[in-house]
């Protein structure tokens, strides 16, 4: 282990240990539970778009089938725990296995061919979805189409009270998906996928075996993929096929990961927590009455087109995502947060912390959004060398 | 050390190499010319192991090439300059060289051969944290050249290095292949550029219709009057 990777093992371990007390401190502090469960769900978030990005961001191979393995992690709780008894945390690895199984064999069957694969792979994994919830809704053994109830599943209650439990479940989850998004990206597997999405072919001519980072990659991918969702089985507490198959989760993780970045573990981890503050605030705010009471407009029914629109301007304005960006002005933004947190707490002074969280953050993705190029040329410094000065008249070489 | 014998390739039915045999010999540049869709980037392809043949055999240095998984083509020796140069855009020019230096033989000297391809190209070195898609034509050239000297081949192949280049550059590329030549490594090109093609080498292949219709001495086939009163155009 070199010396950097021995200074990010300290930060997570350093990070999980204080996080992992925040339940504890909940009583003493007096904070509502509320923010247990809230947290409890961005961690959810971090390991699911964790999860899906360090495969498909790393190696480019777009995957529409996160929902498929998430499933197969809330079904195994809800057939080993709820049906059969087992302990809640004896489902969990066995959730991952099983998810992690159904990523390798649909990889044994794609990585295999030569021509259209990354075409093939993206309809693969969208129809793995629906044969995976079609095969739960018939089977009288899994869901059979009346849902299944999570209230007496036996929860390790020694993680303390279900929300502490649940945060800290949720927190050992997003560590290690996070961890394993982070190691992953730094080492040669690593390495590997990013050529791969550069070019496959040349990354193979120089000694990538290609087959075998993919399958790798999927496979730690789909692992930590049905691993979530065994212990959101819990929260969720009666699942239905409809729920849980939903275009929710596969949505999601590729929105928060393509605005965060997708080339660094940090991209999703950014854009998990813009976007679920962001939806959070938006569920909450009710209806929003415009002209006198002549408009009334639903803020929480607009959050889908919300956030398909942000997909959008970001898809165009921050083509690489937030963090390349964040990791280069990363002053201006913080500034740009505190001045926003500030701005809220004098206009609306009970706003909620989190509402003024979701203010400061957009402040700081404004202060992101202007392209680096006009950056560096209001900056007194003058711009990277990125013009070769000898640029030879190659019109034929495009 | 490279014996090409009786190779037939090609994609679905079309045949595209057909019956194939030449030989590179240890330090010898040699050079392949041919018109468009003679077979050029098939061979190449086939030779890095890119793309399987259908029949005959590889062989460098008494190890039989032909059926190896292409990450192994690789280690045993064989590194390929694509047409259009490939290099990796969103990478910096550092990790595109260090991504040439992944098997774990290469891995062992790559500070050594780091040093080595900065020497040949101090240009990369200058420009070793930028972004190679934001490189020059000719840049590019260079990096994808530097990228596959970093798996220490025993041979380089070139598959169309003068494409789109200013003949300024061409010339400085070809200068540079000639160096990495007498360091040691044999050289396999393929080139459209006849004449600048031949000039390099000590041998040379005329491609046609994926069969070798002539072979000789460099210097022979650049005299050759058939020869170039068809590619030439003298």
């Amino acid at each position: 282990m070199n010396r950097r990777s021995a200074i990010r093992l300290a930060a997570f371990g350093f990070g999980a240990i204080v996080l992992w007390f925040v339940p504890t401190l909940q009583g003493p502090m007096g904070f509502p539970i509320f923010y247990l469960l809230f947290g409890y769900s961005l961690l959810f978030w971090f390991a699911q778009a964790s999860s899906w990005n360090m495969f498909t961001g790393y190696s480019g191979y777009f995957s529409f089938g996160q929902g498929a393995f998430f499933g197969v992690g809330v079904y195994t709780t809800g057939v080993l725990a709820a049906k059969r008894g087992w302990p809640l945390i004896a489902a969990v690895p066995v959730a991952g296995i099983l998810s992690a199984l159904l990523g390798l064999g649909l990889g044994f069957v794609v990585f295999r061919l030569r021509k259209l694969q990354g075409e093939i792979f993206a309809l693969v994994t969208l129809a793995v979805a629906f044969v995976v919830a079609a095969i739960a809704r018939v089977s009288s053994k899994i869901d059979g189409g009346s849902g299944i109830a999570l209230n007496e599943v036996k929860l390790p209650d020694f993680l303390g009270s279900f929300p502490s439990m649940m945060f800290r479940l949720g927190l050992i989850i997003a560590v290690l998906t996070v961890f394993a998004a982070a190691t992953i990206q730094h080492s040669r597997l690593g390495w590997g996928l990013f050529s791969i999405n550069d070019d496959e072919a040349v990354a193979e001519g120089l000694g990538v075996p290609t087959f075998r980072h993919k399958m790798m990659a999927f496979g730690i991918s789909t692992f930590f993929a049905g691993l979530s969702g065994a212990v959101h089985a819990v929260q969720i507490s009666y699942i239905t096929i409809e729920d849980v198959f939903s275009i929710r989760i596969p949505l999601f993780v590729i929105v928060m990961s393509v605005l965060g970045g997708m080339r660094h573990w940090m991209g999703p981890i950014v854009g998990a927590t813009i976007i679920h503050t962001l939806t959070d605030r938006l569920n909450r705010a009710g209806d929003l009455d415009l002209f006198g009471g002549n408009l009334t407009l639903s803020l929480s029914h607009l959050n889908d087109v919300i956030i398909g629109l942000l997909l959008i301007v970001m898809v165009l304005a921050v083509k690489d995502g937030l963090w390349p960006r964040l990791a280069r002005r990363r002053w201006a933004a913080l500034a740009a947060f505190v001045l926003g947190v500030v701005a809220a707490r004098i206009w609306i002074p009970d706003m909620s912390p989190i509402a003024k969280f979701v203010v400061g953050e957009l402040a700081a993705v404004l202060v992101l959004l202007p392209p680096p190029a006009l950056v560096s040329r209001w900056s007194s410094r003058s711009g990277p060398p990125n013009t070769p000065a000898d640029q030879p008249p190659e019109a034929a070489s495009v | 050390m490279l014996e090409v014998r009786d190779v037939t390739a090609g994609y679905g039915k079309a045949q595209a190499l057909w019956g194939l045999s030449l030989e590179v010999a240890e330090g010898e540049i040699v050079t392949i010319v041919g018109p468009n869709g003679a077979g050029k980037s098939t061979l190449v392809n086939v030779i890095g192991g890119l793309q399987a043949a259908w029949s005959g055999s590889i062989v460098l240095d008494d190890q039989e090439l032909t059926g190896l998984a292409t990450h192994r083509v690789c280690a045993s020796g064989v590194a390929v300059v694509p047409e259009g140069r490939r290099v990796f855009p969103e990478m910096s020019v550092t990790d595109n060289l260090d991504m040439g230096a992944y098997h774990r033989e290469a891995r062992q000297y790559r500070d050594e051969t780091y040093e080595y391809v900065c020497g040949i190209f101090p240009r990369l070195a200058e420009r070793s944290e930028q972004l190679a898609g934001s490189l020059s034509g000719g840049e590019q050239q260079m990096l994808a050249i530097g990228r596959a000297m970093m798996s220490r081949p025993k041979l380089l192949l070139l598959d169309e290095p003068s494409l789109g280049l200013a003949p300024v550059i061409v010339e400085t590329i070809f200068d540079i292949i000639r160096d990495i030549n007498q360091t040691g490594t044999s050289i396999l090109l393929v080139e459209q550029n006849v004449v600048e093609g031949l000039e390099l080498a000590s041998r040379g292949y005329v491609l046609e219709e994926g069969r070798i219709v002539r072979e000789g001495a460099a210097a022979d086939l650049l005299d050759d009057e058939e020869l170039q009163a068809s590619y030439f155009g003298m």
